[in-house]
């Protein structure tokens, strides 16, 4: 990249590297170490809190890596990447299928784990980022060459359609529907932002938004359940249902889990506990019920202020994105943005009782090493926009490519 | 290539631009828009609902945990252990919070490696119950059964397919029952898991592996055990074992006073009715559980109290000296004989010494013990009835200590002639006075003192049409002494009596009544009424109670914490020489001069006794079965002193019976004062 600007050139180094982001990213990362050693301290029996905790400041350092290495890839060696990403992700999926953890599969019933000894990992989180690639890749391309008509935009759709299936029959297979949607939460984002006409997005999503009150009635109403059952559903696969809509109701089994967890939240009051006193116990809150320890230790405000900081972050991706005025990272940094943003909703909504329960661990924050691997690496991808792009933004030359 | 690239990233100048601004923008407006829906949420939740989480969850992150304690013992009135507490060692279970089948499955199917229950109780449907505890157990009937079935019904199809489908062997059997021990526990309530013949071994090699079964613990356990054998459980009552568990009909009752389903619970009379003192207290321990499923810490709060001891006014001794005489009093010919019961009691105190009943089977001649018999069982009595009737007379006022002699002579009312038994046909008629009309027990004298109660003018030969408030008015001081009322007893399951119908259609049986021979009353309530005249004029509740008394640190019979005063039901409003009257009668039936006494029989006993012989005419199978006579008696020795009560009932002797009761009471009277009270502790003996 030629820079022809000397002004600039002098802090060039620091203006390349999106600070903001960081000191959000590090921020959550504190956050989370703080509401993981709460958690363990007053779960844990017989291991010690730092046999718990090292690890997880392992997996920042790693995450920290695996940034700076996807920071060295400029969007050219990012676009050729794209495939063999995608390729290698799908690959990872076929082969958990086969080679997933028993011990947790006959915990949760989801075939999602590798477990090698001591270490485990999870193969969809780096299918995320992966995806969201290979999309921004499909997308690019397609808008390259098509212009925007309702017609050409169904081409684009059923592309995009084709990479998306082959993660989600993937991921059916290994149980774990959470994940499903997050990939589905990206595709969305896509279609939005691929500048398909609303007169293609607007049916579409005004039929999503019928066909998903319908399954809401289905799944909630007893005439919907009726046809359900009917169809072959069984009704034990509404009890998630049952447990969020109604959380006090059965605090034994199903809804256990969440109702502590609401408790825990709500106990917290507008304040908090303070930190790291818990009195509610909830099940894996090192993890996907992280939320419920910042609830109750740091209250109303805990909870706003961690929003905010998620807020923020995303923000500063959206402006790294203006300011980049690349489509392919814009494609590129909306999927990472949907996946952090579905992870936060579904994950705190969950645990405050506003969406059903699923697997999804809260962004930087819940404990697990392969999440946050996968995270770090959407982290990569937008810090490599700024890194590599600058020179677009502050250049003088003329930017009217026909 | 690096062209297509230029061209590629360049597109943000064309139109194309301003629209991927303008779709990230929107991007953004949503994250907000969910981001602000979340923090909704939480304000509804932390701070308009937060105190009431905060409430909730301080009130349920400490649960008390409670410890069984030794049910309090019950002694005679020496001091001698009727029922005791054996000790056993024995395997429990306290489940934790929140523990799931599961687990017990795996914690039952570990503790069956090292110990063997008795599995007779187990039902099929137990045995599928535990098997569908198994998760895998359950994953695979999950899927045979297809989706037929909802989330309400699931278990009891799973446990219909496994009971249809799945061979229950044997081999589950020992598991089975442990895990529905388990399951049946309340969570931090402890349950036995077995109980008896707990083997060293099995104590040792649960021992060895507690530590992988959570809950599971080496404890000790509870059996009433009777020293002096199993009879005095018919006064005492027993206790639901924990085997069975609570009485079922009783259950909700008593899990509402905060039982466990296996607590041991007095189930009759004593044991039921002294059950808040027998029972003690609970240890309880705080726990609290702010690891979820595990329990954080556990703070003894209270130790638990053994429960307080019953020490008895009966003698033990002399109780089954007092069975053994009354059953014995019904062997041999005895014709028809129903049964026999007798009550022992102190007129000054209302203490019952000694209590006995057996009941016969006419048929077979089997004899069974029924001491309780002595209180529930409504017998009509006879003339034994007659010193209420005289000193009814006397309170009425239609006779005096000084005006009361009445001619003794058969009563001829309307065709149906009534007379005393020595008098059939007028033969013996005389000029008696109230103290003779009982030594000689005369019926005659009775009704004529019962028709000047019912103000009625008797006619020889006229008709009886007396006022029916007679049968009031008589009952009434009846009452007075305890015959038609519930004595008070501090036993369950009293009767009050029977009374017969009252009314002018049956106003002939008002003459009966007078002589006892209409409404039927329990022994226990002969032996109020004679206490009452014995002491006085005071009726006593009778009670088997003496004290409540404590444990000594070495296990004995501790202090006197709570002690049974006499208490007063009610008080005869009679003078002195008014009780003179019937008091010198009683005396007469066993010591007087004239030839016709009933009570001759006893006047060989030491110290003397007064008393007052019955005889019923009765019928065994109804009006037109057999004719029998009851015998009864109601007495108190020394007569002068009196220190105890005797009531006995023989009911449905053959008709030429005799002296079957006196005959009792005289062997009564020698065990008494050989057993309970010796006579050189009298003041004066005559």
């Amino acid at each position: 990249m030629d820079r022809t600007n000397d002004e600039n050139s002098k802090n060039d180094k620091d203006n390349r590297i999106d600070w903001g982001i960081i000191f959000s990213v590090m921020l959550l990362a504190v956050i989370g170490i703080a509401s993981i050693y709460v958690a363990v301290s007053h779960d844990t029996n017989t291991t010690s809190v730092v046999s718990k905790l090292v690890p997880q400041i392992l997996w920042y350092a790693i995450g920290a890596v695996a940034v700076v290495v996807i920071m060295q890839f400029d969007s050219e060696q990012l676009w050729k990447l794209a495939p063999l990403a995608y390729w290698f992700g799908i690959a990872l999926l076929i082969l958990v299928l086969f080679f997933y953890s028993r011990a947790y599969a006959a915990q949760t019933g989801a075939k999602n784990w590798f477990a090698i000894g001591p270490f485990t990992f999870q193969p969809s989180e780096v299918m995320k980022p992966a995806y969201i690639l290979m999309l921004a890749k499909v997308t690019v391309e397609h808008n390259d060459k098509y212009t925007h008509t309702p017609r050409n935009d169904m081409i684009l759709l059923w592309h995009m359609v084709l990479w998306t299936l082959p993660i989600v029959i993937l991921m059916k297979l290994q149980n774990d529907f959470g994940t499903i949607l997050v990939f589905v939460a990206i595709f969305v984002g896509f279609m939005v932002v691929s500048e398909m006409t609303w007169k293609l997005l607007g049916p579409l999503f005004g039929v999503g938004a019928l066909v998903g009150i319908f399954t809401l009635w289905l799944v909630t109403s007893t005439p919907g359940r009726n046809i359900l059952t009917h169809l072959g559903f069984q009704l034990y696969q509404f009890q998630r249902i049952d447990s969020w809509l109604n959380p006090s109701a059965d605090t034994t089994n199903q809804g256990y889990q969440l109702w502590q967890s609401i408790k825990a939240v709500g106990s917290g009051g507008i304040t908090g506990t303070g930190f790291n006193v818990s009195k509610v116990y909830v099940p894996v809150r090192e993890s996907d019920m992280i939320f419920s320890v910042i609830g109750e230790n740091f209250g109303f405000l805990g909870g706003c202020i961690l929003i905010f900081i998620y807020f923020l972050l995303i923000y500063q991706m959206i402006r790294v994105t203006f300011d980049t005025r690349n489509v392919f990272y814009a494609y590129i940094s909306t999927g990472v943005i949907m996946m952090i943003l579905f992870h936060v909703f579904e994950n705190i909504g969950m645990s405050i009782g506003l969406l059903p329960l699923t697997g999804i661990p809260l962004p930087f924050i819940s404990q697990g090493g392969s999440s946050l691997i996968g995270n770090m690496m959407g982290i990569g991808l937008i810090m490599s926009m700024q890194y590599h792009n600058r020179s677009y933004m502050f250049s003088r030359r003329p930017k009217n490519f026909s | 290539m690096d062209n297509f690239f230029k061209r590629l990233f360049s597109r943000q100048k064309n139109n194309g631009g301003s629209k991927i601004s303008f779709r990230l923008n929107f991007i953004f407006v949503i994250v907000g828009i969910l981001f602000a829906a979340l923090i909704a949420k939480l304000a509804y939740l932390q701070v308009i609902d937060g105190n009431q989480y905060k409430a909730e969850v301080n009130r349920s992150d400490t649960t008390i945990k409670t410890d069984n304690v030794q049910r309090g013992m019950i002694y005679d009135s020496t001091g001698k252990l009727l029922v005791g507490n054996s000790t056993h060692r024995a395997i429990t279970y306290t489940k934790g919070i929140n523990v799931l089948p599961a687990k017990m499955y795996e914690i039952a199917n570990e503790l069956s490696q090292y110990i063997t229950v008795p599995t007779d109780t187990l039902t099929k449907r137990q045995m599928a119950n535990y098997y569908i505890a198994s998760p895998t157990n359950a994953e695979n009937i999950k899927k045979k059964l297809n989706g037929n079935y909802t989330s309400d019904n699931l278990t009891e199809k799973e446990v219909d397919y496994v009971l249809k489908n799945v061979d229950l062997n044997n081999g589950m059997k020992n598991p089975a029952t442990i895990y529905t021990k388990m399951n049946g526990a309340y969570q931090l309530s402890t349950t036995y898991i077995k109980t008896t013949n707990v083997s060293n071994r099995e104590v040792a090699q649960v021992g060895e592996h507690l530590s992988e079964m959570p809950g599971i613990q080496i404890g000790t356990s509870w059996s009433r055990e009777y020293p002096q054998g199993n009879a005095i459980q018919s006064i005492i009552g027993t206790v639901s074992s924990e085997k069975i568990g609570l009485p079922s009909d009783r259950l909700n009752e008593l899990l509402a006073q905060g039982y466990s389903r296996n607590d041991s619970v007095g189930q009759s009379y004593l044991e039921q009715l002294y059950e808040p003192t027998l029972k003690g207290t609970k240890a309880q321990t705080q726990v609290e559980v702010t690891r979820g499923t595990s329990v954080a810490k556990e703070i003894k709060k209270y130790g638990g109290q053994k429960g307080d001891n019953l020490q008895l006014t009966i003698n033990d001794k002399f109780q089954n000296k007092l069975q053994s005489l009354v059953r014995d009093s019904v062997s041999g010919s005895v014709g028809d004989s129903t049964g026999a019961y007798a009550v022992v009691m102190n007129p000054h105190t209302g203490a019952i010494i000694g209590m006995a009943g057996v009941n016969r089977n006419p048929k077979t001649g089997k004899v069974t013990s029924n001491e309780l018999g002595a209180i529930n069982n409504s017998i009509v009595m006879g003339s034994v009835v007659k010193g209420a009737t005289v000193s009814g007379a006397l309170m009425d006022g239609v006779i005096t200590p000084t005006n009361n002699v009445l001619t003794e002579k058969p009563i001829i009312t309307g065709g149906t002639k009534k007379t005393s038994w020595f008098n059939k046909n007028g033969e013996a008629n005389m000029n008696i006075d109230a103290s003779t009309a009982l030594e000689v027990s005369s019926n005659s004298y009775m009704m004529q003192l019962a028709m000047k109660e019912g103000k009625f003018k008797y006619v020889e030969g006229g008709p009886l049409t007396m006022n029916p408030d007679v049968f009031n008015i008589m009952r009434g001081y009846f009452n007075q002494f305890g015959l038609g009322v519930k004595t008070g007893v501090d036993i369950p399951g009293e009767s009050a009596g029977i009374q017969g119908l009252g009314g002018y259609a049956n106003i002939g049986h008002a003459l009966d009544l007078s002589f006892g021979n209409y409404d039927a009353y329990t022994t226990l309530q002969v032996a109020q009424y004679i206490s009452t005249i014995a002491n006085g004029g005071y009726r006593l509740q009778p009670h088997i109670v003496q004290s409540i008394r404590g444990t000594t640190a070495n296990g004995k019979l501790g202090r006197v914490k709570y002690s049974f005063e006499p208490n007063v039901l009610n008080e005869i409003n009679m003078t002195q020489a008014q009780k003179k009257v019937v008091t010198d009668g009683f005396y007469d039936v066993v010591h007087g001069t004239n030839q016709y006494k009933t009570g001759i029989n006893l006047n060989t006993i030491k110290p003397s006794v007064s008393a007052k012989t019955g005889t019923a005419q009765t019928y065994y199978g109804g009006k037109h079965g057999t004719e029998t006579v009851t015998l009864s008696l109601g007495s108190y020795a020394p007569s002068s002193d009196p220190q105890v009560v005797v009531a006995l009932a023989i009911p449905n002797l053959p008709t030429d019976a005799e002296d079957n009761n006196t005959n009792l009471a005289k062997e009564i009277y020698a065990a008494y004062w050989k057993y309970v009270q010796s006579t050189s502790t009298l003041s004066n003996s005559n």
